[in-house]
């Protein structure tokens, strides 16, 4: 992947995942980060697995499908555009607990955006991520430009977010150092959108 | 356990907190009773007489089925049917449902002004007086009212429908018969019936009822405790909806069916109902008639407006409710104000495509309801998002099978749409 344009979230979602001999054992289906929003670093990769019969060292009574685990970003061998390689075989593969972090795909993507007195803005349409030391990090929370067009209100109240922030994205970023925290239901922005 | 099974007799704080609770279930029925469905039912009564009351007893607990689950999911997540949808599935999904439902619900909305149009008409009223008139009522009441006191207007509202339940003992119908026609099932082997039960299967059952009665139980802020006396709103709107329909079948039926002298045919509108109703059960009848027409186009032409604003702000995270004013909701009030000038300028308009409007607003509908109801289904499956208020397994195996009904007879109601068949 071209490490200096950011890649949206839903461009990874669903690549093929292999493991170290070349197995295709399923898909990405989320990515973690841990839940400092100060160091927004993918920690984990969400892989929808095909079948297994282990979970790390725990081994099944059978073998289940469709199970989805997190597995330590240390396990990316590679990841370009069209896939993920893992550093380990499929059955052998360490999983990390869910607990404890954020889901880019389950707790943020799609999710509602509101300032700190509840308003709300918008939805997450795509996560933004970029290259950081070999991996990946959010930088930014991409709303539709078709729709914030339509209201000028949401347009200078992004405007103002992207310049405390100095934000070099693109106008319809939102910079993931406006989030100030992410809820069960919201993204909580930090500066206040002044309605009306 | 015992606790819950406890808190469900009827005792004077529960039946307080049931009072506080009504609204919602009821408002959606009523209002699925609007013009379009008025229009359904006079003509199926009309043409099918009592043989087709049956039918309605079957479609009334299909919808309190689905009604119940939106009830649910509303109670249980605190978000409406668009911004479940979106967030379990995808952007695209819920763009392309928000462009059916803006489609569906315009095609009402218009439906409902003609609607008015007609019915004042009838009271000798020019339309180009009532239906702005009408407009600007309805479209003050909501933009200017809190939450309850909406609710409370609407709430009143709905004892218009009395007005058919009047209509239909002022048309004398042999009661017998009409026993018969409702509890035995009976049907007729050609397209026309065949056609009449679908549309009257899709007229009751619209995908917007989905998308409103989810949001207004979250704009009204009802908890899990609350969710009982929610499904007992619910099924009173399901027997207010379905007394009310039976009650425009059985008066047309007695008034028009199998009567020398009365082209039942002829008869494929509401107005047209009420104007005929006259000479066979009396002015006092037509007028009625005719008053629960207006009273109930006006009624539906501001729900279903606000519907659409509900969904489309959440499927795209806008503020949005009746609670917060016209700054604070721009784009709330935009799309609720967009459908109701649109609406009545439509009828207003000369040389407008009416019955264009009507068909892709049905078609609309149909594609629509099948691709929603798959959605909830999984929704209500889910257990990350319900919690312990999955459907279970047997009430979900029973859901499935509904729906699937529900399909079928929806893929027949856009082929007939669309072919003209029966008609």
């Amino acid at each position: 992947m071209d490490p200096v344009e950011p890649i949206g979230l839903r461009q990874i979602l669903k690549l093929k995942v292999f493991d170290s001999d070349g197995k295709h054992i399923g898909h990405v289906q989320d990515l973690a980060i841990e839940r400092r929003l100060d160091v927004p670093r993918a920690c984990c990769l969400g892989v929808h697995m095909l079948w297994t019969d282990h979970v790390g060292d725990v081994k099944l009574v059978r073998r289940v499908e469709d199970i989805v685990v997190l597995v330590p970003w240390s396990q990316v061998a590679r990841f370009d555009e069209d896939e993920f390689a893992l550093a380990s075989e499929h059955l052998a593969l360490p999983v990390e607990s869910a607990g404890g972090r954020w889901l880019l795909r389950g707790d943020v993507l799609n999710k509602q955006m509101v300032d700190p007195h509840g308003n709300r803005i918008q939805r997450v349409d795509d996560v933004l991520l970029g290259a950081y030391e070999g991996g990946l990090r959010v930088v930014g929370l991409e709303v539709s430009k078709g729709l914030m067009i339509t209201s000028s209100t949401m347009r200078r109240y992004v405007a103002v977010l992207r310049r405390k922030h100095f934000s070099r994205q693109d106008s319809d970023v939102i910079p993931w150092e406006a989030v100030s925290r992410i809820e069960e239901d919201a993204i909580v922005l930090g500066e206040e959108v002044r309605l009306g | 356990m015992q606790k819950t099974v406890k808190s469900r007799r009827l005792t004077r704080t529960n039946l307080l907190m049931l009072l506080g609770v009504l609204g919602p279930g009821i408002i959606v029925a009523m209002v699925d009773n609007d013009a379009g469905g008025i229009t359904t039912y006079s003509v199926a009564g009309a043409r099918f007489g009592y043989s087709i009351l049956w039918i309605l007893i079957p479609t009334a607990v299909l919808l309190f089925m689905v009604q119940e689950m939106n009830a649910r999911m509303g109670i249980v997540t605190g978000k409406g049917l668009a911004a479940l949808i979106r967030e379990r599935f995808s952007f695209r999904l819920t763009a392309a449902i928000m462009l059916a439902v803006l489609v569906a619900n315009f095609g009402n909305a218009v439906s409902n002004f003609a609607g008015i149009a007609a019915s004042s008409q009838l009271f000798g009223l020019n339309k180009f007086v009532a239906v702005p008139v009408a407009a600007v009522g309805i479209w003050f009441v909501v933009l200017k009212g809190s939450y309850k006191a909406v609710e409370k207007v609407f709430l009143l509202v709905s004892l218009v429908y009395v007005a058919y339940i009047i209509s239909a003992f002022l048309a004398h119908p042999d009661w017998s018969e009409v026993a018969r026609g409702a509890f035995v099932p009976s049907g007729q082997l050609n397209a026309a019936y065949a056609v009449m039960v679908v549309t009257l299967v899709g007229t009751t059952i619209a995908p917007w009822m989905q998308f409103y009665q989810q949001a207004s139980v979250v704009d009204k802020g009802l908890k899990s405790d609350q969710l009982w006396f929610e499904r007992i709103d619910t099924g009173i709107g399901t027997v207010l909806l379905t007394v009310a329909a039976a009650a425009i079948v059985i008066c047309c039926a007695a008034a028009f069916f199998n009567k020398p002298g009365v082209g039942a045919t002829q008869i494929t509108s509401a107005e047209q109902a009420a104007q005929a109703l006259a000479p066979v059960a009396g002015k006092y009848a037509s007028y009625l008639f005719a008053f629960g027409l207006l009273c109930a186009s006006i009624f539906a032409a501001s729900i279903l407006p606000l519907s659409t604003a509900y969904t489309v702000c959440e499927a795209f995270g806008w503020e949005a409710g009746i609670d917060r004013t016209f700054a604070e909701a721009p784009r709330f009030y935009g799309v609720y104000t967009a459908f109701i000038a649109g609406g009545a300028a439509f009828i207003l308009v000369p040389g407008m495509p009416l019955i264009t409007v009507m068909l892709l607003s049905q078609t609309a509908n149909g594609l629509l309801l099948p691709v929603v109801l798959t959605c909830m289904l999984k929704v209500i499956r889910d257990r990350d998002i319900m919690g312990d208020h999955v459907n279970g397994d047997v009430y979900n195996t029973i859901a499935w099978a509904a729906v699937a009904v529900l399909y079928v007879l929806d893929i027949w109601l856009v082929a007939a749409t669309l072919l003209g068949a029966g008609r």
